[in-house]
């Protein structure tokens, strides 16, 4: 626990007050009792978040040890390796970062807003249908055979449909607080919730339906490019951002450091995110001035997110010391640093030249996992064990969560690495036109190693678990409960 | 608790203190119009939805359907039921995470492959399994290359034709007849006869298109300016 950031607002406001005024938007307001927060919800969805995450984790681990050990669990199909990726994907979107920005929400919403989200007996609907009707019934499904061969929507079209259902019903959760607020103005965290939520709905309706039923071949490659990226780019990034947006300013008590630069960041996102898909099949049939909007567009998505992250990192001036010693800070901080740096790959590789060579390697997957392992799970772990103290009886273990964060960091960066290196060698057989198989044989260190780092990654995750198992000391318990007094509410900061 | 709130209570002080700010009120109204919920929704969420689907959804549609209906060969054949049944196989096992079934018009891919995916080939294939990475080779200029005895080797143990791939056998698409011999067994039929099925007609016609032709004749790529 950080030691009252309250105390830290105030000499700071006095520090800067003279030529830096401190606006209310930039800074998250308090909960009051006009917007309870349904703790409960908050810890079902983080709790079975990091748990549907060591079972996607494992399903990746799997399909990595194939790689070294191709027999391993192939003598059936369920093992087989497909399949396994299928679940693998599907685990970590739905089981992990949306259990997790979910979690998230129903902690931040209600405060943002200054409303209670549309209804606790919704969000227990919600919170079963999701990890059931989505979750263990996709997998199920994959894993039987019964699934839709589209990447990042590889659960079958009966699942599809459960899940078009359960993203209304979040908008309907989480919009509805913002829509009733009668006066004042959303805070940045809240833009970001409010984008995703209104735009993937429909999103998610094309990418899964219109390659399946109405564009066939070259017109599905479209559709299915455009629905790769919109689900990484406004899905998983804004309720990402949305994350980092809250924890910032709620740890240091400042707030954020440019108003201007959260606008044009935000809607920068807005406009060319959308437009990214198609640099996944560049020189394919695809129209040429389809493929090369979208690489602008990716260049473009580069610059906003410079200015996204230059935003968000100077909102720790004059506070920078405090992610040494706040772990959930921490975790946001190092996602934001892995942000700027996938996304100046993401614009880097878009570029047709570097496409040529490197597109189909594993420099890919690095930029997937430092996108989704690196990026949106720590903030979103950050988010997790920001809210911990405050949804539970328990607190976070610092020391165990320290160890966890140095694995899962040391893990993740290995991997990336070496996933680099090993995209690079695969290209540079490739280019040389060497019998192909060279190209798998050049891989097999890398790939090794791609299953160590991956194995440290999982003992993180678990580590992280039991890190949320710590229960609070007196004296904890005591600041927690005189600051809750001074809010007169369910939360404080 | 919250099914019984009262819209009509004022917010709580620390809320309404930061909802009614002084300073951020002298802001712009352009800025206080772009903070709204509703703006976000319509032009973020919904704009920026409908403006992508068209400008990068439905005029390459368009354009590719147009595409399709110009260039067709007559050589062009529609899957067969038993291509057809391949074809669910190969998606159902998750072919298109390794194998790649498009050749850029690069000149690496047309060197090693052949001549480039053109839209035609695809039209009936729903959904499309071009593939984002390739850890074995792409398969769309499979047809012809190599027997279905092959095929089958390598499919049931893939280390037994080619001793460093890393592939995964797919021993259940393979069933075990009385005299104790290895058979495949109809999925592994059909899935054979889609791989054949991939590149067939277009090697018949050979390119349709502009990008193809130049492609083939040692121009792959050089259309697309540097970017």
């Amino acid at each position: 626990m950080t030691a009252s950031p309250r105390e830290l607002d105030e000499t700071a406001d006095k520090r800067v007050s003279a030529h830096e005024p401190v606006t209310g938007i930039d800074l998250p307001p308090q909960a009051s009792e006009q917007a309870p927060i349904y703790k409960d919800l908050v810890r079902a969805h983080a709790v079975t978040g990091l748990v549907g995450l060591l079972v996607a984790a494992t399903f990746g681990l799997i399909v990595a040890t194939k790689f070294s050990a191709p027999e391993f669990m192939g003598d059936t199909a369920v093992g087989s390796w497909g399949r396994m990726r299928f679940a693998h994907v599907q685990g970590i979107l739905y089981a992990w970062l949306m259990n997790g920005f979910v979690a998230f929400a129903y902690y931040g919403v209600p405060t943002l807003s200054g409303r209670p989200v549309l209804s606790r007996r919704l969000g227990w609907v919600i919170f079963y249908v999701w990890n059931i009707g989505i979750v263990l019934l996709g997998w199920t499904f994959v894993l039987l055979g019964y699934s839709q061969s589209v990447e990042w929507g590889e659960f079958p079209i009966l699942v599809d449909i459960v899940t078009v259902f359960a993203f209304l019903a979040l908008g309907a959760q989480f919009l509805t607080p913002y829509l009733r607020k009668p006066r004042g103005r959303l805070y940045v965290s809240s833009w970001y919730t409010t984008l995703a939520l209104t735009f993937s709905p429909a999103a998610f309706v094309i990418g899964q339906f219109f390659p399946e039923y109405l564009t066939p071949g070259a017109m599905g490659a479209v559709i299915s490019g455009l629905w790769i990226h919109d689900a990484v780019g406004l899905l998983v990034t804004p309720l990402t951002l949305a994350i980092a947006y809250y924890v910032i300013p709620a740890t240091t008590g400042r707030p954020i450091f440019s108003h201007f630069m959260s606008m044009v960041g935000f809607w920068s996102l807005v406009f060319f995110y959308p437009l990214n898909g198609i640099h996944h099949y560049v020189y394919s049939p695809i129209p040429m001035g389809a493929q090369k909007v979208a690489i602008m567009a990716s260049v473009f998505m580069g610059i906003g997110v410079v200015i996204v992250v230059t935003n968000l990192l100077a909102s720790l001036r004059g506070n920078g010391y405090l992610t040494f010693w706040d772990i959930p800070l921490r975790f946001v901080w190092t996602g934001i640093i892995f942000y700027l740096l996938v996304s100046l790959q993401g614009a880097f590789q878009a570029s047709m030249r570097v496409q040529e060579q490197i597109h189909f390697s594993d420099w890919v997957i690095a930029h997937s996992h430092l996108a989704m392992a690196g990026f949106a799970s720590f903030i979103i772990i950050g988010g997790i064990l920001h809210a911990w103290p405050k949804v539970s009886d328990r607190t976070v273990n610092r020391r165990v969560a320290n160890i966890a964060y140095w694995v899962a960091t040391i893990g993740l960066s290995t991997m990336v690495v070496y996933l680099t290196i090993v995209g690079l060698q695969q290209a540079d057989a490739w280019m040389s036109g060497a019998p192909w198989i060279e190209s798998v044989v050049v891989s097999k260190t890398g790939w090794l190693v791609r299953s160590l780092s991956g194995t440290a990654l999982f003992v993180s995750f678990v580590l992280l678990i039991v890190a949320l198992y710590k229960a609070p000391s007196a004296r904890q318990r005591a600041t927690l409960d005189d600051r809750e007094d001074r809010v007169a509410a369910g939360v404080s900061r | 608790m919250s099914d019984e709130y009262d819209d009509t209570a004022p917010l709580a002080p620390e809320a309404a203190d930061k909802a009614v700010d002084p300073v951020s009120d002298h802001e712009p109204a352009w800025v206080r119009f772009l903070e709204r919920g509703e703006t976000i929704m319509l032009l973020g969420g919904i704009g920026s939805l409908v403006f992508s689907f068209l400008a990068l959804g439905v005029l390459p549609l368009i354009e590719l359907r147009d595409e399709v209906t110009r260039s067709t060969p007559e050589q062009f054949t529609a899957m067969t039921a038993k291509e057809e049944q391949g074809f669910t196989v190969y998606k159902r096992e998750g072919c298109a995470y390794c194998h790649t079934t498009f050749v850029r018009d690069t000149p690496s891919d047309v060197r090693r492959w052949g001549p480039p995916a053109e839209a035609w080939e695809y039209q009936d294939q729903y959904p499309q399994q071009w593939g984002t990475r390739r850890i074995g080779p792409d398969l769309s200029r499979e047809s012809g290359l190599r027997s279905d005895g092959w095929q089958y080797a390598h499919l049931y143990n893939p280390r037994s034709t080619v001793p460093q791939s890393v592939m995964p056998g797919y021993p259940w698409l393979f069933s075990e007849a009385p005299d104790g011999t290895v058979v495949p067994n109809e999925d592994a039929e059909a899935l054979v006869t889609y791989l054949n099925y991939l590149g067939r007609d277009i090697k018949v016609s050979g390119p349709q298109t502009e990008r193809g032709k130049n492609a083939m004749n040692g121009d792959a790529g050089s259309g697309h300016g540097g970017m």
